[in-house]
């Protein structure tokens, strides 16, 4: 037996042990990581299809604008406010990588707290929305993650296979296999949900607004929509159990719960310090309550500089 | 009442008739078949043949007879059937006259043979009828048949005396036409007839009886009417029996007033039936005649005004008959006079007569019949069925009428009553002890049939039963047993004066009754009574009276050991219920420390057996106090372990006393048993201590210690029982840890609670190294390894569940896995598979732990996230264990050989998955590329082929993600740079595994094409990326570029596959020209790219014209 080997060896455990329970820790435990590496895997397999049936861009916007004439009742739009969302949007265009796509956006006059975006860059904001966020750079952020979902092709990869069929001649036939290909991916939207808010931010931190806008908003709609804390058990059999039952319900959910964006924001924001540190960013309440885009007026006293711890 | 008399009477003879006819047509169809000429010679011959048979048999003697013995050929020679039985037989036997041999044709056997007939096939039948020999029926045996008469006898004895048709028509019917006639008198007598007054009907049924007689009398002579005559005469005396009778009891025919004088004129025609019937000396004349007499007393014969006298004319009819039957040996009539003279005085109801005179008169009839019995014990011979039943119908008849009528005249006297007949049947015991001395039965006969043949156990029985029944009339309570003891304990003391065993057992089952007594009726009725201002049980004085006479006959007879266990049952008893709870299994341990005591002394083995009952008891009243105060029934002393402390010590004493022993005062089992029971008990009452004594969290720890403790005493042999008893004491604590701190373990309880399993842990791996430690004489080798085995298991689980109570979740796993190299070590060290077996899980456990905990959590210290500080050293203790594995192969159990492949690619999933969630989605190709390229490398130098197999695979994964994800990740603020450097990133390292694998490549099989997958992989990913990062106008251009780029390097690298590359590259660029950009590219860009893929093809061209010689060196 080599002692120092294993000496060493027992030591890097040691160490390692006895540093990760130094610093912010997580005390979660759950299946995520197998639920994410499962869907992973379907992302992957799922590719094959979606590079075949892929359309172009101009394809992908007509779609969008069959889609977006079919949601029209769901209420009048707001045409002022149409606009000032239009124009905050129009700083996060030049950092998307598809720039082929035409992106509209639309205001609906609803109470409810919602947005959503359709292929070829219909971006739908409800009035409701419009009133919960408390600043221009919460609103950049919310534009950002729906623009990402029509950029990150999520939103066309709903419709590829039913316009290919439809092409060919075969729209029942499309449907069904849509219908079927929407319930074997269903297990990574709550992935594309985070990748979408993860580039919302980078869009929105790109084009001058404040970071940390997105995580609390994501705080404040947990709140609003008094989504419960993950319990936490307490016992092996519990833990098992919880982390099980976890891990079938993340597979149906269409997306993550805000807790974990939250914390998937604030760890990327962690990782991204060094970059940010010493930079300015724009929040814009008062442009938010006056309608006024950034790229209109800056106010004063709106901005803030990340610090470097 | 006459109607229905007679309707009785007509379907009685119907039914006989039915039955008499149904025998008389299955008897004369017997007759014919014996009579017919067919039959009867064949029948008859074959009869014969059997005899002889049996006679030669019956001449040779058991052992001369084979077991098998060859079929026998026809021993009788054939016979013509006109020759005679004398000339034929020669100089044997003569033969009976009816039998006339013939020639029998072979027959199945008949149900009535009692031979066994040969079951071989008969011989084929001569060509010629020729007479067959008769068959002489081989016989078994086996199994002898007895020497009754043959069915030719009982067939000649049938047809000897009297003709059935005689039988039934002369005798039955006329004894039933009798019957009819003399009931028919009886009614004729009893009831009103207007014309005729008591005189005359008296005189008529006298005229009637005389002439029943007179006409009996004179055609008796005549040997034709005999049955018929013998008829008349017995219903001729019944009939003037009953006119006496009626001429003084029933008031229709009533002539004499004078109860003695129809008394005597009863008397008077009782002798004469008798001396008539003893004349004949037939029992069936005799007993008709006094059926007869019997039923014309009986009421449903004679419903007239109930008299003492018809009750009373009943003694002087039962007393002839009894002296007829004892004179003539006549069993069945005595039977049948006790059963007629009891029931027709019962049939009579209660006259309301004086009590004295009804029991005189019952008194008299029951003397008469246990006269007769004692006359007939006298005579010391054998009895009858009929005989045996007298004693007990007597008893039975007679204390039956006697309570019926106490029960209604004197019903609080009913005690004197039983004490009287039990007296009775005491002066009984006497006569028969004198008359019939046990000694005059064979010695192997039974209590039973000694009491059915006049013997004294009878009348004994009887006596004491009915003193039995005299006291509990007479006494209730405590006083009640006591006399019953009393008298229990003067049969048992007269059984051992007279040196009898019946009064003894007679005496044993009334102690017993006694003892049943108290536990049924007594006990559970409760309450109190006063002795010496001490409250107690109502029948603690009796048991302990009890136990007192118990233990004395036990000094008195010392074979009677019952009564020694009956007298500590007692004593238990009296413990049990008069001891507080908290003190009832001590003070039945100390009973059976004295008990033990006494016996260990004296050297009675029975005591001895009895202080293990008692401390059995003993240990069971102290568990159910225990589990009492556990659960609040009832409340603990100041010191409820006091009990249990006693009782281990008291056990482990006991236990030390078998083993030391001299060999004269224990059996062997006593020895074993206090030995294994002894330390059996005491470790009971240790963990039962310990039960008390702990807090509940705490007890399977205590249980796991105690038996740490056990162990170390069962290896030193004081005494080696403990060895086992300690095995199971630690796996029932270990089980109490289980269930009790190991499921429902948190971590957020108390510390205390989460270092118990932590500790228990340490408890079993104590226990599994004592065992490791223990010398072959302590135990074998097969226990230790067991038990080590188990022990370290449990000590493992116990860990890894306390570590994962103890520490934060995310140090799990890397714990677990520190567990797992120590045991790993230790399994090496001592060369223990077990232990590397639970390396082996400890490490599966870790494997699974950081999916759960470590791989998304977001903690970090600094830069450094807690999942890269955790992951990266358990993989890395995975190398080290497959490093180890490889190094002592040769150590290693066949089993284990796999497993060291298996650490091999646990940890390179580890490294994989850490990747992926330490970079990302996307970025996570950058590690697994360059983590390919170093599994390559490794796998290279050490000549591995699973790692080279680990770097193929990874390196598939890689590309397969970055062409799904064009390296695009959405979390990473590198932009456009970003995504291209990491494709360069990876694209470097694929083409670096490719440099690395030689031309000509050592491998074999898929591994040849290494070098062609690396190189394939990269510039299908370049061509990817772009495809992905140029865009369409000049995207033909940069594949072109591409092209000339993999040729180039393909010449000096002398790689075919990548200069294929680069001419499979330009051939889809020249497509693409035509096929898409030609239509849809710019007029701009379309012209760009048809120029500059035509340059580069020219390029190329030339470079291949202008350096042949030199490319010829490369191809």
């Amino acid at each position: 037996m080599n002692w120092t080997k294993f000496a060493l060896v027992f030591s890097l455990l040691l160490a390692g042990a006895v540093f990760a329970t130094r610093g912010t820790s997580d005390p979660r435990v759950s299946l995520a990581s197998v639920v994410e590496l499962w869907t992973d895997t379907l992302r992957d397999t799922d590719q094959i299809g979606m590079k075949i049936t892929r359309v172009s861009d101009a394809e992908e916007m007509r779609i969008g604008n069959d889609l977006a004439r079919g949601v029209a009742d769901m209420g009048r739009e707001d045409a002022e406010a149409t606009r000032y969302v239009t124009a905050v949007a129009q700083p996060l265009l030049p950092h998307l990588r598809r720039p082929g796509i035409h992106y509209q956006f639309h205001v609906i006059a609803s109470p409810q707290i919602n947005a959503f975006a359709l292929p070829g860059g219909q971006i739908f904001v409800m009035s409701g929305l419009l009133d919960f966020v408390e600043s221009e750079a919460e609103l950049a952020a919310v534009l950002g993650h729906e623009m990402s979902h029509v950029d990150l092709r999520h939103c066309i990869e709903r419709y590829q296979y039913e316009a290919r069929l439809k092409k060919a001649g075969a729209p029942e036939l499309g449907w069904l296999v849509e219908m079927a290909h929407r319930l074997v991916t269903l297990g990574f939207s709550p992935q594309q949900e985070l990748e979408a808010d993860a580039q919302g931010e980078r869009l929105s931190v790109e084009s001058g607004y404040d970071p940390d806008a997105e995580p609390a908003l994501f705080a404040r709609m947990k709140t609003k929509l008094h989504e419960p804390s993950r319990p936490q058990a307490t016992t092996p059999a519990g833990e098992v159990g919880e982390a099980a039952r976890e891990a079938i319900q993340a597979y149906f959910r269409s997306h993550p719960p805000s807790e974990e964006r939250v914390a998937r924001l604030n760890d990327m924001l962690a990782r991204h310090r060094q970059e940010l540190a010493g930079r300015s960013f724009y929040v814009g309440k008062e442009n938010l309550r006056e309608r006024v885009p950034k790229s209109s007026r800056e106010y004063p006293g709106e901005s803030r500089e990340i610090a470097t711890h | 009442m006459e109607s229905v008399l007679l309707v009785g009477v007509l379907i009685t003879l119907f039914v006989r008739w039915l039955v008499l006819s149904g025998k008389m047509n299955s008897m004369q169809q017997k007759i014919e078949l014996l009579n017919s000429d067919t039959t009867q010679p064949m029948l008859i011959a074959r009869v014969y043949a059997l005899e002889q048979a049996v006679k030669e048999l019956r001449a040779i003697r058991p052992d001369e007879v084979p077991v098998v013995p060859p079929p026998i050929p026809a021993t009788v020679p054939p016979i013509p059937a006109t020759s005679s039985p004398a000339r034929e037989q020669g100089d044997r036997e003569p033969e009976p006259r009816a039998f006339e041999p013939v020639v029998l044709e072979p027959e199945a056997p008949r149900v009535w043979e009692s031979v066994k007939l040969d079951t071989t096939p008969p011989p084929l039948p001569p060509a010629e009828p020729e007479p067959e020999p008769v068959r002489v029926p081989s016989i078994s045996m086996a199994t002898p048949q007895p020497a009754g008469p043959t069915f030719s006898e009982r067939v000649r004895q049938s047809m000897q005396g009297e003709e059935w048709e005689a039988v039934v028509g002369g005798s039955w019917l006329n004894k039933l036409g009798v019957l009819v006639l003399v009931i028919g008198i009886a009614l004729f007598l009893g009831y009103s007839f207007t014309q005729v007054g008591p005189g005359g009907r008296a005189a008529i049924g006298l005229a009637v009886s005389v002439a029943m007689l007179a006409g009996g009398f004179l055609i008796e002579k005549k040997p034709r009417y005999k049955i018929f005559a013998r008829g008349l005469l017995g219903g001729g005396w019944a009939a003037l029996y009953f006119t006496t009778y009626a001429m003084q009891a029933v008031d229709a025919a009533k002539v004499i007033d004078n109860p003695w004088l129809g008394g005597a004129l009863l008397l008077a025609v009782a002798a004469g039936m008798i001396g008539h019937s003893l004349r004949y000396k037939s029992q069936t004349v005799t007993g008709l005649a006094y059926f007869v007499a019997f039923a014309t007393l009986s009421p449903a014969v004679t419903p007239a005004p109930v008299t003492a006298f018809s009750v009373i004319a009943l003694a002087p009819l039962a007393a002839s008959l009894l002296f007829v039957a004892y004179r003539f040996q006549w069993s069945q009539m005595a039977l049948f006079g006790l059963l007629a003279t009891y029931g027709t005085c019962a049939s009579r109801g209660d006259s309301g007569a004086p009590l004295w005179s009804v029991q005189l008169l019952f008194c008299t009839y029951w003397l008469l019949f246990e006269g007769f019995d004692l006359l007939r014990a006298a005579r010391r011979s054998e009895y009858s069925v009929w005989e045996s039943a007298i004693l007990p119908l007597n008893a039975l008849a007679f204390i039956g009428l006697s309570y019926m009528k106490w029960s209604v005249a004197a019903p609080q006297h009913l005690h004197l009553l039983a004490a009287g007949i039990g007296a009775a049947y005491l002066a009984s015991t006497i006569l028969r002890a004198l008359l019939r001395p046990p000694s005059s039965f064979a010695p192997e006969t039974e209590t039973l049939q000694r009491a059915l043949s006049g013997g004294y156990e009878g009348p004994i029985s009887l006596t004491a039963a009915l003193t039995v029944a005299a006291i509990f009339l007479k006494f209730h309570g405590a006083p009640a047993l006591f006399g019953l003891l009393a008298e229990a304990e003067a049969l048992f003391l007269a059984g051992l004066f007279f040196k009898e065993a019946y009064p003894r057992q007679l005496g044993a089952a009334l102690f017993a009754g006694g003892l049943g007594k108290m536990l049924i009726v007594d006990l559970p009725a409760g309450g109190t009574a006063k002795i010496w201002n001490w409250n107690v049980k109502p029948w603690t004085p009796v048991a302990a009276a009890s136990a007192l006479l118990f233990y004395m006959n036990r000094a008195l007879r010392s074979a009677d050991t019952f009564y020694g266990y009956a007298g500590s049952a007692a004593i238990a008893l009296i413990l049990g219920f008069e001891m507080p709870e908290p003190y009832r299994g001590l003070s039945w341990f100390i009973l059976a420390a004295l008990l033990f005591a006494f016996g260990w002394w004296r050297r009675l083995g029975d005591f001895r057996v009895q202080g293990y009952l008692a401390g059995t008891l003993g240990l069971g009243g102290i568990a159910i106090y225990q589990t009492d105060v556990e659960f609040g029934y009832a409340a603990p002393l100041r010191h409820p372990s006091i009990s249990l402390a006693c009782a281990a010590v008291l056990s482990y004493l006991a236990a030390l006393c078998g083993l030391r022993s001299s060999a004269d005062r224990l059996d062997e089992w006593e020895r074993n048993g206090l030995r294994g029971i002894g330390s059996w008990a005491a470790t009971s009452a240790l963990l039962a201590l310990a039960w008390r004594v702990l807090p509940g969290d705490f007890l399977g720890l205590g249980w796991m210690a105690l038996a740490l403790v056990i162990l170390e005493l069962g290896l030193r042999t004081l005494p080696e029982d403990l060895r086992l008893q300690a095995y199971l004491a630690a796996g029932l604590g270990a089980l109490r840890v289980f269930f009790f701190n190991f499921l429902p373990i948190a971590n957020d309880d108390p510390l205390s609670k989460r270092w118990i399993v932590a500790a228990a842990a340490l408890i079993a791996y104590l226990m599994a190294a004592r065992i490791h430690l223990a010398q072959n004489g302590m135990a074998s080798a097969t226990e230790r390894r067991n038990v080590f085995n188990l022990s370290s298991s449990v000590g493992t689980l116990f860990l890894l569940a306390g570590l994962w109570a103890l520490l934060p979740a995310v140090v799990i796993g890397p714990a677990w896995a520190m567990v797992a190299l120590l045991l790993m070590e230790a399994g090496y060290a001592l060369d223990l598979p077990s232990l590397r077996l639970q390396a082996h899980l400890a490490g599966g456990a870790a494997f699974g732990r950081l999916f759960f905990a470590n791989f998304t959590g977001l903690g970090r210290v600094g830069a450094v996230s807690h999942r890269l500080l955790t992951v990266v050293p358990v993989a890395v203790s995975y190398y080290y264990q497959w490093s180890r594995q490889r190094i002592e192969r040769t150590r290693l159990r066949e089993w284990e050989l796999p497993l060291g492949r298996i650490y091999l690619y646990a940890a390179a999933v580890l490294a994989v998955v850490l990747m992926r969630f330490e970079l990302g989605r996307v970025l996570t190709v950058t590690g697994w590329a360059a983590f390919a390229l170093g599994l390559l490398i490794f796998g290279k130098r050490w000549n591995n082929v699973d790692l080279r197999w680990q770097s193929y695979i990874l390196a598939a994964l890689a590309f397969w993600r970055s062409w799904t994800t064009n390296f695009y990740a959405p979390e990473s603020f590198a932009g456009v740079s970003g995504r291209i450097l990491t494709g360069a990133f990876v694209i470097a390292c694929f083409y670096a595994a490719q440099l690395l694998i030689p031309r000509k490549s050592e491998e074999t099989g898929l591994e040849r094409h290494a070098r062609a997958f690396y190189s394939l992989l990269a510039a299908t990913l370049l061509a990817v990326l772009l495809f992905y990062e140029v865009s369409g106008s000049v995207l033909t251009v940069a594949w072109g570029v591409e092209g000339v780029a993999l040729l180039v390097a393909g010449f000096p690298l002398n790689d075919r596959v990548q200069r294929l590359s680069g001419m499979f590259l330009f051939l889809v660029c020249i497509l693409k020209l035509f096929v898409y950009d030609l239509r849809h590219l710019e007029t701009m860009y379309r012209i760009l790219s048809f120029i500059v893929l035509g340059l580069m093809l020219v390029g190329v061209s030339w470079i291949y014209t202008r350096f042949r010689d030199h490319i010829q060196r490369y191809l």
